[in-house]
């Protein structure tokens, strides 16, 4: 059925540390995405190595299509032994979708995975196999678009425990209310945010352990086409907008470029109506066209997404001040919202064009710097884990 | 009077937002938001000689520090 899916992670340091014991990674295969979130026995750097250890170890041999058997055996061989505790341990989740719509769900100690189906909560059956002497719980199943799945390390249930709340945060609680924030938020990292931040206000901003919410949504495709500069010979402008304005319904586009914007009127035939309205005064205001979801001007905007994406993909940053960010009606801010929350591929098509007014030094910096800007921007893009493709003219 | 302000990169460099919003200003003070309709608009083709703005389709290369007297020439000297 061709799954796609929105997968985003989120986690609080235990207070006063700086290395995080919990450690969360999304891999892709030729036919799946997986999420893995690891949690080593301890906090600080101990428990950093731990939790590195068995989800890099879990990442690669499952890529290599190793069984879950030799998985867990390896971790148990190879993670050292804690001098005070006198064991190996970490607890860890994975989940697997595939493109087909299997999935395989496997935990072993962290809290219960969270399912989430039409709004309600889904029960995961018990399935528990002994590995190396560890109860080890495995679910195979089929998901459906819409579904949503979140994984928790122990830091989301002991939230608040013997503070606020006197055993913690129950995980049928955490259940309920992560419920219904899905049915508040749009994507699976505002979802990871909302629940984390939740965490963080029940320990009174001082998590007494490290605490990580990942979550993995089941999407539709959502491909967005983004053109970016005229192209250098102007005969080539109309291979350059027929091409961009290909894809289906589903395809969402954008223009960055007062140039680009006057070439895709005047090849489509379509008016361009500019607003006048500055909401921030660094970023131009932006323009409408029909059938194009968003018009703005090029390099000012684009430098600008960049930053935004950029502090996504560092992941601390992401708080409720950065989507408050996100939700300005600024052009910089509306790409960088439609790249981060509703696109699952992404497309460029590149002018090469240069505009000689941009060689004046006089300006505040190189604005002829739009090649630089888009290598960037595929890099940032990249590294959200969404497959970025770029034609030049 | 259609009036538009290209707000395209090199002229928002330039300083697009300060002649929008004194224009703005000054058609309110003299009354006339009637006859004048300021518009935004992409590149002009003239970067080099930003901020372009068009009156009624004439082409006229505009800095913050002379908006009044382009006001009161090409906008009010001609309604």
């Amino acid at each position: 059925m061709g799954v796609t899916v929105d997968v985003a992670y989120k986690s609080l340091n235990k207070f006063s540390e700086i290395l995080c014991g919990d450690k969360v990674e999304i891999l892709q295969t030729e036919d799946s995405h997986i999420l893995i979130l690891a949690d080593g026995m301890g906090s600080g750097v101990k428990a950093n190595i731990l939790a590195t250890l068995t989800s890099k170890i879990l990442g690669t041999m499952f890529l290599n299509g190793a069984t879950l058997e030799e998985c867990v055996s390896t971790i148990v061989e190879t993670l050292p032994v804690c001098q005070v505790r006198k064991v190996a341990y970490s607890t860890f989740s994975i989940l697997q979708v595939f493109h087909n719509g299997e999935a395989y769900l496997v935990e072993f100690d962290n809290p219960g995975c969270i399912f989430i189906r039409g709004g309600k909560l889904m029960p995961i059956p018990q399935n528990i196999r002994e590995i190396e002497g560890k109860c080890v719980n495995e679910y195979r199943f089929r998901v459906q678009k819409g579904d949503t799945l979140i994984l928790m390390s122990d830091g989301t249930i002991h939230a608040g425990v013997g503070q606020l709340l006197n055993f913690g945060w129950l995980w049928e609680d955490i259940a309920k209310y992560a419920v219904k924030q899905y049915a508040l938020t749009v994507s699976a990292m505002r979802l990871a945010a909302a629940i984390s931040q939740a965490c963080d206000e029940l320990y009174q901003y001082r998590p007494g352990d490290d605490t990580t919410v990942a979550c993995m949504r089941i999407i539709d495709s959502r491909p967005v086409h983004l053109m970016t500069g005229p192209a250098q010979k102007p005969d080539d402008d109309e291979a350059m907008v027929d091409s961009f304005m290909s894809g289906d319904e589903t395809t969402k586009r954008i223009v960055c470029g007062g140039t680009s914007a006057t070439i895709v009127s005047r090849v489509l035939g379509r008016s361009l109506d500019v607003s006048m309205e500055y909401v921030d005064p660094d970023i131009p205001p932006i323009a409408y066209m029909d059938g194009i979801e968003l018009v703005t001007e090029g390099v000012l905007t684009l430098n600008r997404v960049i930053q935004l994406l950029k502090r996504y993909a560092k992941n601390e940053t992401v708080s409720e001040e950065f989507f408050l960010e996100l939700d300005k009606p600024n052009g910089a801010s509306m790409v960088a919202k439609m790249l981060i929350e509703d696109c699952t591929e992404l497309h460029l098509y590149v002018g090469r064009a240069i505009n000689s007014a941009y060689q004046n030094p006089g300006l505040p910096f190189d604005l002829g710097i739009r090649q630089n800007l888009v290598e960037q921007l595929k890099h940032a893009v990249e590294e959200m884990g969404k497959p970025v493709e770029v034609s030049y003219y | 009077m259609r009036v538009s302000i290209c707000i395209g990169s090199a002229c928002h460099l330039k300083g697009s937002r300060q002649i929008i919003e004194r224009l703005q200003g000054l058609v309110r003070q003299y009354g006339v938001a009637g006859k004048v309709d300021l518009n935004g608009a992409f590149c002009s083709g003239n970067c080099e000689n930003g901020v372009c703005v068009t009156v009624d389709g004439e082409l006229f290369s505009v800095q913050p520090e002379n908006v009044d007297a382009f006001f009161e020439k090409e906008i009010l000297g001609r309604l």
